[in-house]
């Protein structure tokens, strides 16, 4: 029989053995803890340089008289946005920007989707080739893919009217894509979705990659035709994808600038091709008007914060485990 | 195997970034183009390579980038001991290279600018050093003189070259259509127009998608001849800059009354809507439109070798009996930049190196017209085009001149200008509504005036 005190001596021993045990397990997590807030800091500093910081500071200049030459920017209230809201191309350009969402939203989830169907049936031997051909226009400048398009819809040498003329389309009855209102926010559309439907199919992709075969399993066992499939196994699948995808389309379709302007040669005719991320350039660099620019801008932000918000309350309820 | 390719494919990159990273050697050397005239002395040669320092240039790359190349060879070799920081500017929008430089302090020592409201006003503000007294400044014309002095009387650049708005036709298409001799008045350009489209060629290429082009032609002659030559009001672009200015008077209203008559004969191109500057250039250069009109600076573009051939003319926008109007353009300029670290007396050196002394690096490789008083002593060597010259001979000895809109305008109301031209030529504003777009941005001018 152990001693009394070989007892105590033995609890004393354990005890200390966790607090030890203890102690070195907070000492790592602490050390952990720092060493993570350590790594994440430049990148924490940077974006606050170079993302918060400027962020506030246009919102306050859009406030001010704010002008490259002058010495010391001066409050002057709503001026800014008030002579914004006056312009005659206000509603013109607000109009073209919303145009541009819609039909580039629409347009490039839909592509997206398509060619993401068609990656993940490709077979191994020209999976990668089809990919990276898909993949291609996103290497491209947009500076470059905009010219490009230009020219693929240009009146008199363009492929597509060549094409229209070749298959019997009387010269009186070509259409002028760049120069007619109507056409040329869905023309610029056009060019944006070739530009980045290759991107976001691949995040369709990896979406449906990650559904579990058994489900396509079990739909073939009911006798799901390939469309059944699509619509009641892929699609409520790839719900996570689509919404990250249409805001990731929209922020950008409100962003889009250098297609649009090297396409119609800065926003024409008039201000048929101008929109809001345009507007604002060429009110800053061309009329020096650079509070109304900024105030352009801002309510570029707004418009930004408001569509991603709706959009994510609705998308998110649609997504399988929220609905 | 594909390790190999992969392999292949990295050094075949970096081959791609080796051979992209080196010098391009200039297109044409100035010793290929003009007979240099190598004037320095043994003891002007001792005298550079005793002067030391650093520059920092902006300079413009677009009409003839390898002036650039070629000028800071030149000035390399001269001064050794100058260290020179080219940066590039592009012509069409010096702004978006200008504007960030402001804004951190850090002004080009010399620097390319476009004659403007907004370089003026920054003239003004004391961000350019007067350049009165330097040799370039002394030569140049007395226009260009007068458009590169702001309103407070600062003397701030020396022009590249001198321009103006020229109508290019093609000699041929002309005697198949009958047209006897150029048109002089707007009548025989109407009579012109109609018989080349008789003959089934298109009369007239217009840049419908590239709006300063539109406000460069149709509204140059528009205001040449109802605002100026009509005597009523010859100084309106002065008053604009100074206070209240009403666009919407009949004589403003009437001033594209002619591009409508134009537009609606049928006399533009096939889908001129959505045709841009360099596609209508291309247009008459390969013979599948008859007329242009551009700037003379497009000369080089237009006059291509196996082209169409084309002649030059003034551009007839005057009634019968009354006098043709030949418009200015002030070329590009060169500033010196005002800043706490310059060294004045080497950013001089290096500016009257290019606004003056090797001047006809830019001129021979550009075509454009010499900006000098005296041409032949300033610029012996200069090489300017036959056609051109003669063209502009007529077009300088015309007595009443009018500016081009973009340097008559203040940058703001010009931007309506433009959203104007382009929206009549559309069908979708009439020429009377003028003063719908003009006033509003008169009004946003004054009200930047008044801060």
């Amino acid at each position: 029989m152990r001693s009394r005190s070989f007892l105590l001596a033995r609890e004393k021993s354990k005890r200390e053995y966790n607090m030890k045990k203890k102690r070195s397990v907070r000492y790592y997590k602490d050390i952990w803890k720092w060493t993570g807030a350590m790594m994440a800091l430049p990148g924490i500093v940077m974006i606050a340089l170079f993302i918060i910081v400027p962020f506030f500071m246009n919102v306050g200049y859009a406030f001010t008289d704010y002008n490259t030459a002058s010495d010391v920017p001066n409050f002057i209230g709503f001026a800014n946005f008030k002579t914004m809201f006056n312009d005659r191309d206000f509603w013109l350009v607000c109009t073209n920007t919303l145009k541009l969402i819609l039909t580039y939203v629409l347009g490039g989830n839909i592509l997206a989707i398509l060619l993401g169907v068609m990656i993940t049936n490709v077979n191994r031997k020209y999976g990668n080739f089809v990919k990276t051909a898909i993949y291609f226009p996103q290497l491209l400048s947009m500076v470059v893919v905009g010219f490009l398009w230009r020219i693929i819809f240009s009146y008199n040498n363009g492929p597509v009217n060549h094409f229209l003329e070749w298959i019997g389309v009387p010269p009186d009855l070509l259409p002028q894509w760049l120069g007619i209102p109507a056409l040329i926010i869905p023309s610029i559309s056009v060019a944006l979705i070739w530009l980045i439907s290759g991107y976001y199919s691949i995040i369709y992709h990896a979406g449906m990659m990650s559904i579990p075969m058994s489900y396509y399993e079990v739909s073939a066992i009911e006798g799901a035709n390939r469309w059944q499939e699509f619509v009641h196994v892929t699609l409520p699948f790839l719900a996570p994808s689509i919404t990250i995808n249409t805001v990731l389309l929209t922020v950008e379709s409100l962003s889009a600038f250098a297609v649009p302007a090297s396409m119609t040669g800065g926003g024409g005719p008039g201000r048929y091709g101008t929109t809001l991320a345009l507007w604002s350039y060429t009110t800053y660099f061309n009329n020096h008007q650079y509070g109304k620019a900024i105030a352009i801008s801002v309510l570029l932000g707004v418009f930004a914060v408001i569509l991603a918000f709706i959009e994510l309350k609705i998308l998110l309820k649609k997504e399988i485990g929220n609905a | 195997m594909k390790k190999v390719l992969a392999i292949g494919l990295v050094l075949c990159l970096m081959l791609m970034t080796l051979t992209g990273c080196q010098q391009p050697a200039p297109a044409a050397t100035v010793s290929d183009t003009a007979a240099v005239t190598d004037t320095a002395t043994t003891a002007d040669a001792a005298a550079a390579a005793s002067v030391s320092g650093e520059l920092n240039v902006a300079l413009a790359a677009d009409i003839a980038p390898d002036s650039v190349t070629e000028w800071t060879k030149m000035f390399n070799k001269d001064y050794p001991d100058v260290k020179l920081n080219v940066a590039l500017e592009d012509a069409s929008s010096y702004e978006v290279t200008i504007e960030p430089l402001i804004a951190a302090g850090e002004l080009p020592d010399v620097l390319g600018i476009g004659c403007t409201d907004w370089f003026a006003t920054l003239a003004d503000k004391g961000y350019f050093l007067d350049v009165s007294g330097t040799p370039g400044w002394n030569a140049q014309l007395d226009v260009l003189k007068q458009m590169y002095t702001s309103s407070t009387g600062v003397h701030f650049a020396v022009a590249n070259g001198v321009e103006t708005e020229l109508l290019f036709y093609n000699i041929d298409q002309f005697e198949q259509a009958g047209v006897k001799s150029v048109p002089t008045n707007w009548q025989e350009f109407l009579d012109c127009c109609q018989k080349l489209k008789d003959a089934g060629f298109q009369p007239l290429a217009v840049a419908g998608a590239s709006p300063n082009n539109l406000g460069h032609s149709f509204v140059s002659f528009g205001i040449a001849q109802e605002i100026v030559a009509s005597g009523f009001d010859p100084s309106w672009n002065t008053k604009a800059r100074d206070g209240e200015y009403d666009f919407s008077t009949p004589e403003w209203q009437s001033i594209l009354d002619k591009t409508v008559v134009l537009r609606d004969a049928g006399y533009f191109q096939r889908g001129y809507e959505s045709a841009d500057l360099y596609e209508c250039m291309r247009a008459v250069s390969a013979g599948e439109v008859a007329m242009t009109i551009q700037g003379s600076y497009q000369t080089g573009n237009i006059l291509v070798d196996g082209g169409a051939n084309i002649g030059i003319t003034t551009v007839p926008w005057n009634e019968p009996g009354e006098a043709q109007v030949g418009i200015v353009i002030a070329g590009d300029g060169y500033a010196m930049g005002k800043n706490s670290n310059n060294n004045v007396d080497l950013a001089t050196k290096f500016f009257n190196y290019v606004t003056f002394d090797n001047a006809y690096v830019y001129q021979n490789m550009s075509g454009t017209i010499p900006p000098w008083i005296d041409s032949a002593a300033d610029m012996p060597n200069a090489i300017v085009n036959e056609k051109l010259k003669s063209a502009w001979d007529a077009s300088n000895a015309l007595t009443i001149k009018s500016l081009e809109p973009q340097q008559a305008f203040t940058a703001i109301v010009y931007e309506q200008v433009k959203q104007f031209v382009q929206a009549v030529i559309l069908g979708s504003a009439e020429p009377s509504q003028i003063g719908d777009y003009l006033n509003p941005a008169q009004q946003e001018y004054l009200a930047t005036l008044n801060k």
